[in-house]
Protein backbone atom coordinates (compact mmCIF):
# COMPACT_ATOMS: atom_id res chain seq x y z
CA UNK A 1 0.00 0.00 0.00
CA UNK A 2 2.65 2.69 1.06
CA UNK A 3 4.34 1.51 -2.69
CA UNK A 4 1.50 2.40 -4.36
CA UNK A 5 0.78 5.79 -2.42
CA UNK A 6 4.10 6.87 -3.63
CA UNK A 7 3.86 6.28 -6.89
CA UNK A 8 1.05 8.58 -6.60
CA UNK A 9 3.08 11.12 -5.24
CA UNK A 10 5.40 10.80 -7.81
CA UNK A 11 2.88 11.07 -10.73
CA UNK A 12 1.42 13.95 -9.16
CA UNK A 13 4.92 15.57 -9.19
CA UNK A 14 5.36 14.83 -12.75
CA UNK A 15 2.22 16.04 -13.56
CA UNK A 16 2.79 19.13 -11.89
CA UNK A 17 6.39 19.74 -13.57
CA UNK A 18 5.50 18.83 -17.20
CA UNK A 19 5.00 22.43 -17.97
CA UNK A 20 8.67 22.82 -16.96
CA UNK A 21 9.31 20.77 -20.17
CA UNK A 22 7.60 22.56 -22.39
CA UNK A 23 9.17 25.40 -21.29
CA UNK A 24 12.77 24.15 -22.02
CA UNK A 25 11.89 23.37 -24.97
CA UNK A 26 10.47 26.95 -25.38
CA UNK A 27 13.79 28.73 -24.25
CA UNK A 28 15.86 26.80 -26.37
CA UNK A 29 13.98 28.52 -29.49
CA UNK A 30 15.57 32.14 -30.52
CA UNK A 31 13.69 34.51 -29.36
CA UNK A 32 11.94 36.79 -31.87
CA UNK A 33 9.27 39.37 -31.70
CA UNK A 34 6.06 37.81 -32.16
CA UNK A 35 3.64 39.00 -34.86
CA UNK A 36 0.43 40.58 -34.68
CA UNK A 37 -1.02 37.00 -36.39
CA UNK A 38 1.14 34.98 -34.11
CA UNK A 39 0.22 36.61 -30.81
CA UNK A 40 -3.56 36.30 -31.90
CA UNK A 41 -3.99 32.92 -33.70
CA UNK A 42 -0.82 30.65 -32.30
CA UNK A 43 0.18 31.99 -28.59
CA UNK A 44 -0.57 35.69 -27.47
CA UNK A 45 1.18 35.32 -23.83
CA UNK A 46 3.99 37.00 -24.03
CA UNK A 47 7.23 37.26 -21.31
CA UNK A 48 6.43 40.10 -19.22
CA UNK A 49 2.43 39.70 -19.03
CA UNK A 50 0.81 39.04 -15.76
CA UNK A 51 -2.47 37.88 -14.70
CA UNK A 52 -4.43 37.56 -11.39
CA UNK A 53 -6.97 34.31 -10.77
CA UNK A 54 -9.56 34.14 -8.89
CA UNK A 55 -11.26 30.59 -8.53
CA UNK A 56 -14.34 28.75 -6.68
CA UNK A 57 -15.94 25.99 -6.78
CA UNK A 58 -16.33 22.30 -5.82
CA UNK A 59 -13.72 19.90 -4.14
CA UNK A 60 -14.72 16.06 -4.52
CA UNK A 61 -12.73 13.37 -2.31
CA UNK A 62 -11.06 11.10 -4.55
CA UNK A 63 -9.14 8.50 -1.90
CA UNK A 64 -8.21 8.13 0.80
CA UNK A 65 -5.07 5.85 1.98
CA UNK A 66 -4.26 3.70 2.98
CA UNK A 67 -8.07 2.35 3.79
CA UNK A 68 -8.01 2.01 7.98
CA UNK A 69 -11.62 2.72 8.62
CA UNK A 70 -15.11 3.57 6.19
CA UNK A 71 -12.22 5.22 3.68
CA UNK A 72 -13.16 8.47 1.29
CA UNK A 73 -16.42 7.71 2.00
CA UNK A 74 -16.55 9.75 5.19
CA UNK A 75 -15.79 12.64 3.04
CA UNK A 76 -18.70 14.56 1.78
CA UNK A 77 -18.42 16.83 -1.49
CA UNK A 78 -16.86 20.28 -0.46
CA UNK A 79 -15.74 23.91 -1.70
CA UNK A 80 -12.77 25.42 -2.65
CA UNK A 81 -11.37 28.89 -3.45
CA UNK A 82 -8.19 30.16 -4.46
CA UNK A 83 -6.36 33.92 -5.70
CA UNK A 84 -3.20 32.99 -7.93
CA UNK A 85 -0.84 35.30 -9.68
CA UNK A 86 1.37 34.40 -12.73
CA UNK A 87 3.82 36.12 -14.53
CA UNK A 88 5.12 34.72 -17.55
CA UNK A 89 8.97 34.09 -18.38
CA UNK A 90 8.38 33.49 -21.93
CA UNK A 91 6.02 32.69 -24.49
CA UNK A 92 3.07 30.50 -22.85
CA UNK A 93 5.10 29.41 -19.78
CA UNK A 94 4.77 31.12 -16.18
CA UNK A 95 5.15 31.27 -12.68
CA UNK A 96 3.77 32.35 -10.05
CA UNK A 97 2.00 31.43 -6.41
CA UNK A 98 -1.06 30.55 -5.19
CA UNK A 99 -3.20 30.53 -2.15
CA UNK A 100 -5.81 27.71 -1.73
CA UNK A 101 -8.87 26.71 0.80
CA UNK A 102 -11.06 24.09 0.88
CA UNK A 103 -13.19 22.47 2.80
CA UNK A 104 -15.03 19.31 2.98
CA UNK A 105 -17.37 18.44 5.81
CA UNK A 106 -17.31 14.83 7.19
CA UNK A 107 -20.10 12.05 7.94
CA UNK A 108 -19.49 12.92 11.59
CA UNK A 109 -20.52 16.59 11.34
CA UNK A 110 -17.26 17.47 11.36
CA UNK A 111 -15.25 19.89 8.79
CA UNK A 112 -11.35 19.33 7.24
CA UNK A 113 -10.07 22.61 6.30
CA UNK A 114 -7.15 22.44 4.02
CA UNK A 115 -4.81 25.79 2.74
CA UNK A 116 -2.26 24.80 0.23
CA UNK A 117 0.11 27.60 0.01
CA UNK A 118 2.43 27.00 -3.19
CA UNK A 119 4.83 28.06 -6.66
CA UNK A 120 2.80 27.08 -9.97
CA UNK A 121 4.10 26.60 -13.17
CA UNK A 122 1.84 26.72 -16.39
CA UNK A 123 1.78 26.49 -19.22
CA UNK A 124 -1.21 28.61 -21.53
CA UNK A 125 -1.27 28.81 -24.94
CA UNK A 126 -4.92 30.40 -27.27
CA UNK A 127 -6.91 29.72 -30.14
CA UNK A 128 -9.20 32.85 -29.85
CA UNK A 129 -11.93 33.46 -28.39
CA UNK A 130 -10.29 30.61 -26.28
CA UNK A 131 -7.57 30.08 -23.69
CA UNK A 132 -6.05 26.99 -22.41
CA UNK A 133 -3.63 26.01 -19.90
CA UNK A 134 -2.04 23.13 -17.59
CA UNK A 135 -0.88 24.13 -14.79
CA UNK A 136 1.20 22.09 -11.77
CA UNK A 137 1.55 23.51 -8.17
CA UNK A 138 3.85 22.66 -5.46
CA UNK A 139 3.72 23.99 -1.93
CA UNK A 140 2.66 22.97 1.75
CA UNK A 141 -0.34 22.90 2.93
CA UNK A 142 -2.04 23.57 6.52
CA UNK A 143 -4.81 21.44 7.68
CA UNK A 144 -7.40 21.97 10.68
CA UNK A 145 -9.83 19.36 11.78
CA UNK A 146 -11.49 19.03 15.23
CA UNK A 147 -9.21 21.56 16.47
CA UNK A 148 -5.97 20.24 15.31
CA UNK A 149 -3.55 21.07 12.98
CA UNK A 150 -1.40 19.56 10.23
CA UNK A 151 1.48 20.78 7.85
CA UNK A 152 2.65 19.31 4.86
CA UNK A 153 3.83 19.09 1.60
CA UNK A 154 1.06 19.46 -1.36
CA UNK A 155 0.97 19.06 -5.18
CA UNK A 156 -1.60 19.60 -7.65
CA UNK A 157 -2.13 19.33 -11.15
CA UNK A 158 -4.65 20.01 -13.99
CA UNK A 159 -5.80 22.44 -16.30
CA UNK A 160 -8.61 24.75 -17.82
CA UNK A 161 -10.25 26.33 -20.72
CA UNK A 162 -11.15 30.18 -20.87
CA UNK A 163 -13.13 32.64 -22.70
CA UNK A 164 -11.54 35.64 -23.21
CA UNK A 165 -14.56 37.96 -23.01
CA UNK A 166 -12.55 41.44 -23.37
CA UNK A 167 -9.16 42.63 -23.18
CA UNK A 168 -8.40 42.26 -19.56
CA UNK A 169 -10.82 39.33 -18.16
CA UNK A 170 -11.25 35.60 -19.26
CA UNK A 171 -13.52 33.29 -17.65
CA UNK A 172 -13.38 29.38 -17.57
CA UNK A 173 -13.65 26.31 -15.82
CA UNK A 174 -10.63 23.96 -14.18
CA UNK A 175 -10.12 20.63 -13.26
CA UNK A 176 -7.22 20.33 -10.38
CA UNK A 177 -6.20 16.78 -9.16
CA UNK A 178 -5.01 17.59 -5.23
CA UNK A 179 -2.35 15.06 -3.32
CA UNK A 180 -2.45 15.78 -0.02
CA UNK A 181 -0.65 13.48 1.97
CA UNK A 182 -0.52 13.55 6.06
CA UNK A 183 2.87 12.61 6.87
CA UNK A 184 3.76 11.48 10.18
CA UNK A 185 6.69 10.11 11.53
CA UNK A 186 8.49 8.21 14.27
CA UNK A 187 6.15 5.65 16.65
CA UNK A 188 3.44 7.55 14.48
CA UNK A 189 4.26 6.56 11.35
CA UNK A 190 1.75 4.83 11.15
CA UNK A 191 -0.89 6.99 10.96
CA UNK A 192 0.40 8.57 7.69
CA UNK A 193 -2.64 8.77 5.08
CA UNK A 194 -2.65 9.59 1.33
CA UNK A 195 -5.60 11.66 0.23
CA UNK A 196 -6.67 12.88 -3.26
CA UNK A 197 -9.57 15.20 -4.19
CA UNK A 198 -10.39 16.70 -7.34
CA UNK A 199 -11.05 20.49 -7.19
CA UNK A 200 -13.73 21.81 -10.29
CA UNK A 201 -14.10 25.68 -10.32
CA UNK A 202 -14.94 28.53 -12.11
CA UNK A 203 -12.21 30.90 -12.72
CA UNK A 204 -11.88 34.60 -13.32
CA UNK A 205 -8.76 35.46 -14.95
CA UNK A 206 -7.45 39.41 -15.16
CA UNK A 207 -4.80 39.88 -17.64
CA UNK A 208 -2.97 43.10 -15.95
CA UNK B 1 11.43 48.17 11.97
CA UNK B 2 8.13 48.10 10.71
CA UNK B 3 9.40 45.10 8.09
CA UNK B 4 10.75 43.59 11.68
CA UNK B 5 7.50 43.54 13.41
CA UNK B 6 6.03 42.11 10.06
CA UNK B 7 8.08 39.80 10.09
CA UNK B 8 7.66 38.60 13.81
CA UNK B 9 4.30 38.61 13.47
CA UNK B 10 4.53 36.37 10.55
CA UNK B 11 6.95 34.29 12.79
CA UNK B 12 4.15 34.54 15.41
CA UNK B 13 1.48 32.55 13.47
CA UNK B 14 3.69 30.35 12.14
CA UNK B 15 4.58 29.46 15.54
CA UNK B 16 1.08 29.37 16.91
CA UNK B 17 -0.15 27.22 14.12
CA UNK B 18 3.18 24.74 14.59
CA UNK B 19 2.26 24.60 18.38
CA UNK B 20 -1.54 23.19 16.68
CA UNK B 21 -0.18 20.20 15.33
CA UNK B 22 0.12 17.01 16.48
CA UNK B 23 2.17 14.46 15.24
CA UNK B 24 0.65 11.80 17.57
CA UNK B 25 -2.58 12.56 15.79
CA UNK B 26 -3.79 11.30 12.35
CA UNK B 27 -6.80 13.25 10.62
CA UNK B 28 -7.68 11.62 8.04
CA UNK B 29 -6.85 8.32 9.67
CA UNK B 30 -9.54 10.13 12.36
CA UNK B 31 -12.11 11.01 9.78
CA UNK B 32 -11.73 7.06 8.62
CA UNK B 33 -13.24 6.24 11.96
CA UNK B 34 -16.12 8.53 12.14
CA UNK B 35 -19.56 6.91 12.52
CA UNK B 36 -22.56 8.67 11.20
CA UNK B 37 -24.70 9.69 14.27
CA UNK B 38 -28.58 8.56 13.44
CA UNK B 39 -31.00 8.87 16.01
CA UNK B 40 -34.64 10.76 16.91
CA UNK B 41 -35.21 13.47 15.06
CA UNK B 42 -36.74 14.58 18.30
CA UNK B 43 -33.06 14.77 19.84
CA UNK B 44 -31.77 16.36 17.45
CA UNK B 45 -29.81 19.52 18.07
CA UNK B 46 -32.23 19.79 21.52
CA UNK B 47 -31.53 19.55 25.37
CA UNK B 48 -32.44 17.15 27.10
CA UNK B 49 -32.39 17.92 30.76
CA UNK B 50 -32.34 14.19 32.33
CA UNK B 51 -32.98 10.55 31.95
CA UNK B 52 -34.48 8.15 34.81
CA UNK B 53 -34.97 4.68 34.58
CA UNK B 54 -38.23 2.93 36.42
CA UNK B 55 -39.85 -0.17 36.08
CA UNK B 56 -38.07 -1.65 33.13
CA UNK B 57 -38.48 2.18 31.05
CA UNK B 58 -36.22 4.71 30.57
CA UNK B 59 -37.75 8.47 30.74
CA UNK B 60 -35.91 11.38 29.38
CA UNK B 61 -37.11 15.19 29.58
CA UNK B 62 -36.38 18.20 27.14
CA UNK B 63 -39.72 20.40 27.27
CA UNK B 64 -41.49 17.05 26.55
CA UNK B 65 -41.45 13.80 27.54
CA UNK B 66 -40.19 10.89 25.88
CA UNK B 67 -40.07 7.09 26.97
CA UNK B 68 -38.64 3.77 25.56
CA UNK B 69 -38.62 0.20 27.40
CA UNK B 70 -34.96 -0.66 28.79
CA UNK B 71 -34.79 -3.70 26.24
CA UNK B 72 -32.18 -3.33 23.56
CA UNK B 73 -33.23 -1.70 20.37
CA UNK B 74 -36.36 -0.45 21.46
CA UNK B 75 -37.51 2.95 20.29
CA UNK B 76 -38.40 6.02 21.42
CA UNK B 77 -41.91 7.81 21.62
CA UNK B 78 -43.52 10.81 23.36
CA UNK B 79 -45.64 10.67 25.84
CA UNK B 80 -48.50 12.65 26.41
CA UNK B 81 -49.03 13.95 30.59
CA UNK B 82 -52.05 12.80 32.05
CA UNK B 83 -53.75 13.21 28.68
CA UNK B 84 -52.43 16.01 27.76
CA UNK B 85 -49.99 17.16 24.94
CA UNK B 86 -49.22 20.21 25.97
CA UNK B 87 -47.42 20.12 29.06
CA UNK B 88 -44.29 21.97 29.26
CA UNK B 89 -42.12 19.76 31.47
CA UNK B 90 -39.53 21.40 34.33
CA UNK B 91 -38.19 18.23 35.51
CA UNK B 92 -38.17 14.57 35.97
CA UNK B 93 -37.38 12.24 39.10
CA UNK B 94 -38.12 8.74 39.59
CA UNK B 95 -38.33 6.65 42.72
CA UNK B 96 -38.06 2.86 43.11
CA UNK B 97 -41.79 2.49 41.16
CA UNK B 98 -42.83 5.80 40.32
CA UNK B 99 -41.93 8.65 37.77
CA UNK B 100 -42.59 12.01 38.89
CA UNK B 101 -42.78 14.85 36.33
CA UNK B 102 -42.97 18.62 37.18
CA UNK B 103 -44.73 20.41 34.70
CA UNK B 104 -46.09 24.29 34.01
CA UNK B 105 -49.78 22.49 34.67
CA UNK B 106 -48.41 20.76 38.17
CA UNK B 107 -46.55 17.82 39.36
CA UNK B 108 -47.48 14.62 37.74
CA UNK B 109 -46.68 11.01 38.96
CA UNK B 110 -46.55 7.43 36.58
CA UNK B 111 -46.88 4.07 37.17
CA UNK B 112 -48.40 2.95 34.13
CA UNK B 113 -51.39 5.12 35.40
CA UNK B 114 -51.18 8.95 35.36
CA UNK B 115 -52.25 10.89 38.61
CA UNK B 116 -52.31 14.22 39.32
CA UNK B 117 -50.49 15.42 42.26
CA UNK B 118 -51.91 19.21 44.16
CA UNK B 119 -49.06 21.84 43.45
CA UNK B 120 -47.61 23.32 46.60
CA UNK B 121 -49.76 24.67 48.65
CA UNK B 122 -48.60 28.68 49.17
CA UNK B 123 -50.64 31.15 49.43
CA UNK B 124 -48.14 34.18 47.58
CA UNK B 125 -47.80 37.77 49.48
CA UNK B 126 -49.75 40.86 47.52
CA UNK B 127 -47.39 41.01 44.63
CA UNK B 128 -45.99 37.57 44.23
CA UNK B 129 -46.66 35.02 42.14
CA UNK B 130 -45.54 31.24 42.92
CA UNK B 131 -44.24 28.94 40.62
CA UNK B 132 -43.09 24.80 41.12
CA UNK B 133 -39.87 24.67 39.70
CA UNK B 134 -37.58 21.30 39.13
CA UNK B 135 -38.10 17.61 40.99
CA UNK B 136 -35.82 15.81 42.95
CA UNK B 137 -35.90 12.53 44.54
CA UNK B 138 -33.38 11.03 47.26
CA UNK B 139 -34.04 7.88 48.83
CA UNK B 140 -37.29 7.85 47.12
CA UNK B 141 -38.28 10.77 48.83
CA UNK B 142 -39.56 13.20 46.16
CA UNK B 143 -39.11 17.46 46.54
CA UNK B 144 -39.97 19.88 44.13
CA UNK B 145 -38.87 23.27 43.84
CA UNK B 146 -41.38 26.28 44.33
CA UNK B 147 -40.26 29.91 44.18
CA UNK B 148 -42.03 33.24 44.89
CA UNK B 149 -41.39 35.51 42.35
CA UNK B 150 -42.00 39.53 42.58
CA UNK B 151 -43.76 40.78 40.13
CA UNK B 152 -43.87 44.39 40.91
CA UNK B 153 -40.05 44.36 41.90
CA UNK B 154 -37.68 45.56 39.05
CA UNK B 155 -34.88 43.35 40.57
CA UNK B 156 -37.34 40.42 40.07
CA UNK B 157 -35.87 38.76 43.14
CA UNK B 158 -37.00 35.05 43.10
CA UNK B 159 -37.43 32.95 46.81
CA UNK B 160 -36.77 29.68 46.62
CA UNK B 161 -38.19 27.19 48.69
CA UNK B 162 -38.58 23.10 49.02
CA UNK B 163 -41.40 20.74 49.43
CA UNK B 164 -41.69 17.20 50.28
CA UNK B 165 -44.12 14.98 49.09
CA UNK B 166 -45.85 12.70 52.02
CA UNK B 167 -47.48 10.62 49.50
CA UNK B 168 -50.73 12.79 49.83
CA UNK B 169 -49.39 16.04 49.28
CA UNK B 170 -46.82 18.39 49.34
CA UNK B 171 -45.60 19.85 51.96
CA UNK B 172 -42.73 22.55 52.59
CA UNK B 173 -39.93 21.50 54.05
CA UNK B 174 -39.74 23.13 57.36
CA UNK B 175 -36.03 23.63 58.48
CA UNK B 176 -35.43 25.13 54.92
CA UNK B 177 -38.00 27.32 55.32
CA UNK B 178 -37.06 28.48 58.34
CA UNK B 179 -33.59 29.27 57.05
CA UNK B 180 -35.39 30.83 53.93
CA UNK B 181 -37.79 33.02 55.28
CA UNK B 182 -37.96 32.93 58.95
CA UNK B 183 -36.15 34.97 61.66
CA UNK B 184 -32.18 35.07 61.13
CA UNK B 185 -32.65 32.72 57.97
CA UNK B 186 -29.09 32.49 56.19
CA UNK B 187 -30.60 31.46 52.54
CA UNK B 188 -30.18 34.92 50.55
CA UNK B 189 -33.15 35.82 47.83
CA UNK B 190 -32.19 34.67 44.37
CA UNK B 191 -30.32 32.08 45.55
CA UNK B 192 -31.07 28.84 43.32
CA UNK B 193 -32.08 25.47 45.04
CA UNK B 194 -29.56 23.00 43.68
CA UNK B 195 -30.84 19.93 44.26
CA UNK B 196 -31.05 16.73 47.61
CA UNK B 197 -29.54 13.72 47.35
CA UNK B 198 -29.14 10.68 49.53
CA UNK B 199 -26.11 9.17 50.84
CA UNK B 200 -22.94 10.04 52.74
CA UNK B 201 -23.78 8.29 56.14
CA UNK B 202 -27.46 7.68 55.85
CA UNK B 203 -28.27 11.35 55.34
CA UNK B 204 -30.44 13.93 52.97
CA UNK B 205 -28.01 16.55 51.65
CA UNK B 206 -29.97 19.65 50.46
CA UNK B 207 -27.61 21.75 48.51
CA UNK B 208 -28.28 25.87 47.29
CA UNK B 209 -25.63 27.96 46.33
CA UNK B 210 -24.26 28.66 49.02
CA UNK B 211 -25.38 26.28 51.68
CA UNK B 212 -25.11 22.86 52.24
CA UNK B 213 -27.01 20.75 55.11
CA UNK B 214 -27.56 17.69 55.62
CA UNK B 215 -29.83 15.51 57.96
CA UNK B 216 -31.10 12.11 59.27
CA UNK B 217 -34.77 13.35 58.56
CA UNK B 218 -36.15 13.52 55.10
CA UNK B 219 -37.89 16.80 56.40
CA UNK B 220 -34.08 18.18 57.10
CA UNK B 221 -34.87 18.56 61.09
CA UNK B 222 -31.77 19.40 62.88
CA UNK B 223 -30.00 19.72 59.95
CA UNK B 224 -26.47 20.53 60.06
CA UNK B 225 -24.20 23.33 58.41
CA UNK B 226 -21.37 22.02 55.94
CA UNK B 227 -19.32 25.58 54.70
CA UNK B 228 -19.21 25.25 51.11
CA UNK B 229 -20.22 28.34 48.80
CA UNK B 230 -20.44 27.90 45.03
CA UNK B 231 -22.06 25.18 44.85
CA UNK B 232 -23.43 24.31 41.02
CA UNK B 233 -24.69 20.13 41.59
CA UNK B 234 -25.20 17.69 44.20
CA UNK B 235 -26.31 13.90 43.66
CA UNK B 236 -25.82 10.64 44.88
CA UNK B 237 -24.30 7.31 43.15
CA UNK B 238 -24.80 3.77 43.24
CA UNK B 239 -22.40 3.10 46.26
CA UNK B 240 -23.98 5.88 48.35
CA UNK B 241 -21.49 8.19 48.18
CA UNK B 242 -22.91 12.23 47.94
CA UNK B 243 -20.82 14.38 45.47
CA UNK B 244 -20.91 18.15 45.15
CA UNK B 245 -19.77 19.98 42.50
CA UNK B 246 -19.09 23.68 42.61
CA UNK B 247 -19.66 26.49 39.68
CA UNK B 248 -15.15 26.59 39.68
CA UNK B 249 -14.99 22.69 38.58
CA UNK B 250 -13.90 20.89 41.94
CA UNK B 251 -15.90 18.21 43.69
CA UNK B 252 -16.41 16.73 47.16
CA UNK B 253 -17.64 13.90 48.24
CA UNK B 254 -19.46 13.30 51.02
CA UNK B 255 -19.20 16.57 52.89
CA UNK B 256 -15.84 18.88 52.33
CA UNK B 257 -12.93 16.49 54.08
CA UNK B 258 -12.37 14.99 50.39
CA UNK B 259 -12.22 17.17 47.15
CA UNK B 260 -10.72 17.40 43.61
CA UNK B 261 -10.40 19.80 41.28
CA UNK B 262 -11.42 18.27 38.23
CA UNK B 263 -11.90 20.64 35.43
CA UNK B 264 -8.67 22.19 34.50
CA UNK B 265 -10.50 24.76 32.47
CA UNK B 266 -13.02 25.83 35.92
CA UNK B 267 -15.77 24.80 34.20
CA UNK B 268 -19.09 24.09 36.72
CA UNK B 269 -19.69 20.13 37.58
CA UNK B 270 -23.20 19.03 36.77
CA UNK B 271 -23.55 15.15 37.36
CA UNK B 272 -21.94 12.25 38.64
CA UNK B 273 -22.41 8.50 37.85
CA UNK B 274 -21.16 5.17 39.01
CA UNK B 275 -20.41 3.03 35.68
CA UNK B 276 -17.91 -0.07 35.15
CA UNK B 277 -14.12 0.32 34.94
CA UNK B 278 -13.59 -3.15 34.54
CA UNK B 279 -15.23 -6.42 35.53
CA UNK B 280 -14.42 -6.08 38.83
CA UNK B 281 -14.25 -2.29 39.70
CA UNK B 282 -16.41 1.18 39.05
CA UNK B 283 -15.58 4.05 38.07
CA UNK B 284 -17.32 7.65 38.07
CA UNK B 285 -17.53 10.18 35.52
CA UNK B 286 -18.12 13.92 36.08
CA UNK B 287 -20.22 16.11 33.78
CA UNK B 288 -19.65 19.46 33.15
CA UNK B 289 -21.63 22.40 32.41
CA UNK B 290 -19.13 24.20 30.04
CA UNK B 291 -20.07 27.58 28.91
CA UNK B 292 -18.39 27.84 25.68
CA UNK B 293 -19.88 25.34 23.54
CA UNK B 294 -17.67 24.08 20.58
CA UNK B 295 -14.49 25.66 21.49
CA UNK B 296 -14.30 23.89 24.92
CA UNK B 297 -12.05 20.69 25.55
CA UNK B 298 -14.26 19.52 27.71
CA UNK B 299 -17.51 17.68 28.39
CA UNK B 300 -17.16 15.02 30.91
CA UNK B 301 -14.70 13.38 32.70
CA UNK B 302 -13.48 9.58 33.76
CA UNK B 303 -11.72 8.13 36.75
CA UNK B 304 -9.29 5.57 35.31
CA UNK B 305 -8.65 3.77 38.43
CA UNK B 306 -11.09 2.31 40.96
CA UNK B 307 -12.31 5.22 42.99
CA UNK B 308 -10.65 5.01 46.47
CA UNK B 309 -10.77 8.73 47.74
CA UNK B 310 -11.25 11.68 45.33
CA UNK B 311 -8.13 13.63 46.28
CA UNK B 312 -6.13 11.15 44.80
CA UNK B 313 -7.79 10.24 41.88
CA UNK B 314 -6.88 11.56 38.31
CA UNK B 315 -9.63 12.33 36.11
CA UNK B 316 -9.46 12.21 31.94
CA UNK B 317 -11.25 14.43 29.46
CA UNK B 318 -13.90 12.33 27.90
CA UNK B 319 -12.17 11.99 24.48
CA UNK B 320 -9.19 9.92 26.75
CA UNK B 321 -11.41 8.16 28.38
CA UNK B 322 -12.60 4.39 28.31
CA UNK B 323 -16.34 5.28 27.60
CA UNK B 324 -15.59 7.16 24.38
CA UNK B 325 -13.39 4.08 23.21
CA UNK B 326 -12.92 6.16 20.43
CA UNK B 327 -11.47 9.52 20.07
CA UNK B 328 -13.04 10.22 17.14
CA UNK B 329 -16.46 8.97 17.20
CA UNK B 330 -16.29 10.79 21.17
CA UNK B 331 -15.61 13.85 18.69
CA UNK B 332 -18.50 13.32 16.89
CA UNK B 333 -20.74 12.92 19.39
CA UNK B 334 -20.98 14.16 22.88
CA UNK B 335 -18.18 16.44 22.79
CA UNK B 336 -18.01 19.94 23.47
CA UNK B 337 -21.97 20.33 24.87
CA UNK B 338 -22.99 20.93 28.11
CA UNK B 339 -23.87 18.14 30.19
CA UNK B 340 -26.60 17.60 32.15
CA UNK B 341 -26.96 14.06 33.48
CA UNK B 342 -26.05 10.60 33.30
CA UNK B 343 -27.87 7.40 34.04
CA UNK B 344 -26.37 4.15 34.26
CA UNK B 345 -28.85 1.23 34.68
CA UNK B 346 -27.02 -2.35 34.52
CA UNK B 347 -23.80 -4.40 36.63
CA UNK B 348 -20.40 -5.04 36.35
CA UNK B 349 -21.71 -7.63 33.78
CA UNK B 350 -23.37 -5.61 31.42
CA UNK B 351 -25.36 -2.26 30.91
CA UNK B 352 -26.03 0.94 29.43
CA UNK B 353 -24.60 4.01 30.38
CA UNK B 354 -26.85 7.44 28.68
CA UNK B 355 -25.54 10.58 28.63
CA UNK B 356 -28.11 13.73 28.37
CA UNK B 357 -26.31 16.92 26.84
CA UNK B 358 -27.48 20.23 25.28
CA UNK B 359 -26.93 20.08 21.71
CA UNK B 360 -28.76 23.00 20.91
CA UNK B 361 -25.57 25.58 20.95
CA UNK B 362 -23.73 23.37 18.78
CA UNK B 363 -22.81 24.23 15.04
CA UNK B 364 -22.55 20.85 14.36
CA UNK B 365 -25.57 18.30 14.57
CA UNK B 366 -25.53 16.23 17.26
CA UNK B 367 -28.50 15.01 19.82
CA UNK B 368 -29.29 15.51 22.81
CA UNK B 369 -28.83 12.07 24.28
CA UNK B 370 -26.41 9.12 23.61
CA UNK B 371 -25.55 5.42 25.11
CA UNK B 372 -22.54 3.74 25.09
CA UNK B 373 -23.14 -0.16 26.24
CA UNK B 374 -21.13 -2.31 28.62
CA UNK B 375 -20.11 -5.81 27.67
CA UNK B 376 -18.35 -6.64 30.84
CA UNK B 377 -15.09 -6.04 28.97
CA UNK B 378 -15.68 -2.58 26.68
CA UNK B 379 -17.49 -0.27 26.03
CA UNK B 380 -19.18 0.78 22.64
CA UNK B 381 -18.70 4.31 21.97
CA UNK B 382 -21.00 7.01 22.32
CA UNK B 383 -24.21 6.45 19.63
CA UNK B 384 -27.43 8.94 19.04
CA UNK B 385 -30.05 7.73 20.69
Amino acid sequence: MKLSSAALLCAAALFSLAPLAVFSQDAEAPSEIPTVAEETNSNPFLRGDQTLQLNAGFQIPLFLLPETGYGVDNLKLGGAFSFSYQYFLSRGFAVGGALTGSFNNTIGDQTVFIAPLGVTAAYWWSSMPLEFCVQGELGGYYMRYNKKGMFGPFAKAGGGAFWRISNSWSLGLQSFLWFVPEIHVGEYADLTQYSGFIETSIAAVYHL
Amino acid sequence: MRSLKRAFGALLVFALALQSCDNAYGIFSEVQKEIEQVGQDFFKKKSVSNIVSVSGNYYAATTILYSRPAAPGSSWSRMDIAGSSDRCVYGIAATATDLYVSTDGGVFSYDGTWTSIAAPAYTAPAGMSFYTDGIFAANNEVYVVGHLYDESDDTSINYYCLYLWNGASFDIVPTMHALIFGAGGVLEADETIRGVAYGGGANYWFAAEDHLYYSANETMSGATPVTLSDIWSIGSTRSGDVYIGTASGTLYMNGTADSKAVSTEGNPLSCVVEAPLNATDWKILVGTEILDVDNDTEGYFESQVALDDLADTTFDAGEDGLVAYSSSIYSTSVNDMPVHAFLYAGDLTEGSLFIAISSYASTKTHYGLYSSTWDGASWSGWQAE
